[in-house]
């Protein structure tokens, strides 16, 4: 509930296949980045 | 004492201030069709930056403490740009301008008061709940009221996050200037980290494809109130009785999601113990990222937008939503067991 539910949107996502895959390249970069910061902080302990 | 209750207050602001942008003054403006891409945009904005802002502030104690009132500000600014731009420029262009400030804003606030909240709590859930709770109302009443009376709800958010951030302005000098280490105690490991992580995610599709119970009017405000509820009363119980009952409280709510139909209260009540273990999820992140506050915040916000994302990929029917849902709480309780192990109150935080 903290976010939006997408279906409340006058166009389902899923019908915008562009949007989904620069959200999913978005989402995957952020994984990625969080992935990193968490190698990173884990070696310093 | 009084900086529980303004972090409170302040998150139903800014969210129900965001939420008035949205469908007060975007919706309307939008020609047909742009909608969903808009919102997705916004959840990945507001919630996909948690993470990265949070291990930037982590290093940044002074910047953490200003960053509440920050945050309130920035979304104020949104919102007052959405509001009188739109009055002077028909069109989509200062919505979308405003939805965009106010999701940086909303996106500073969040992870500002996780981190103090979570730093500070001591190990205990309850704080976490108190905190996370109110942003359920400010979701649900910002899209009821901005829906039904935008003209009485926008001004009326304006001047509630204007408030909230000046309350939060006085708190910049308590003491957050310095993040202290979490714990003293072993960290959870990696692979405790990962389990949680896809327990999380798990738990995001599962909200995002709950049963919606069939209510009208006012009632539709129900499901954000219950949702408030069990993130508050996923904290206290879970300090009264051990973390393990807030994970009990998750694995009930899937018989009752499953079994919700014509009848509302069966899907009301999946929903309250569904959104309990909010709290435990933050503190375990906490648990296996001690020294970085900010960041394990933001990434139980990450794996939240994951999971929401993950939901827009299909469009089951209702009967398979409610059978996904009670499976997803399941695996996500037992994932949550695994990742927390023996850990009980405070042993692994102090």
């Amino acid at each position: 509930m903290n976010l939006i539910p997408l279906d409340v949107a006058p166009e389902p996502v899923y019908e915008s296949p562009t949007m989904l895959i620069i959200a999913a390249a978005a989402i995957i970069v952020l994984a990625a980045a969080a992935i990193v910061i968490i190698l990173k902080r884990g070696g310093k302990r | 004492m009084k900086k529980p209750y303004i972090f409170t207050l302040s998150h139903l602001a800014v969210d129900f201030a965001c939420f008035n942008i949205l469908f007060a003054l975007l919706l309307p403006a939008l020609p047909d069709g742009n909608g969903g891409t808009l919102f997705l945009l916004y959840n990945l904005l507001a919630f996909g930056l948690q993470a990265p802002i949070g291990a930037f502030i982590d290093s940044r104690p002074r910047l953490r403490a200003i960053g509440p009132c920050l945050g309130g500000v920035v979304t104020a600014l949104g919102l007052a740009a959405a509001y009188l731009g739109r009055a002077f420029v028909p069109g989509p262009v200062f919505p979308v301008l405003g939805m965009t400030v106010a999701a940086l804003g909303n996106a500073v606030f969040h992870v500002c008061v996780g981190s103090i909240v979570l730093t500070e709590s001591g190990g205990a859930l309850s704080p976490a709940g108190l905190f996370n709770c109110a942003g359920a109302l400010g979701v649900g009443f910002g899209t009821y009221f901005g829906t039904g009376i935008p003209a009485v709800s926008v001004p009326a958010a304006l001047v509630v996050i204007v408030l909230a951030s000046l309350a939060l302005w006085t708190l910049r000098r308590d003491e957050l200037r310095e993040v202290k280490p979490a714990t003293d105690a072993e960290p959870l490991p990696g692979w405790a980290l990962a389990l949680l992580c896809a327990a999380m995610v798990l738990h995001g599709l599962g909200g995002s494809w709950m049963p919606e119970p069939p209510l009208n009017g006012a009632l539709t405000l129900l499901p954000p109130i219950m949702i408030c509820l069990g993130r508050l009363s996923g904290g206290v119980l879970g300090d009264a009785a051990g973390r393990r009952s807030a994970v009990l409280m998750m694995a009930v709510s899937a018989p009752l999601v499953i079994l919700s139909g014509a009848t509302p209260w069966p899907a009301l009540v999946g929903t309250l113990l569904f959104w309990t273990i909010v709290p435990l999820f933050q503190l375990t992140a906490l648990s296996a990222l001690p020294d970085s506050p900010g960041f394990a915040f933001g990434l139980t916000k990450l794996c939240l937008l994951a999971g929401t994302f993950l939901s827009s990929l299909a469009a089951p029917s209702e009967y398979d939503r409610r059978w996904i849902v009670g499976a997803a709480a399941l695996v996500a309780a037992a994932l949550t067991l695994l990742a927390t192990g023996k850990n009980k109150k405070k042993e692994t935080i102090k």
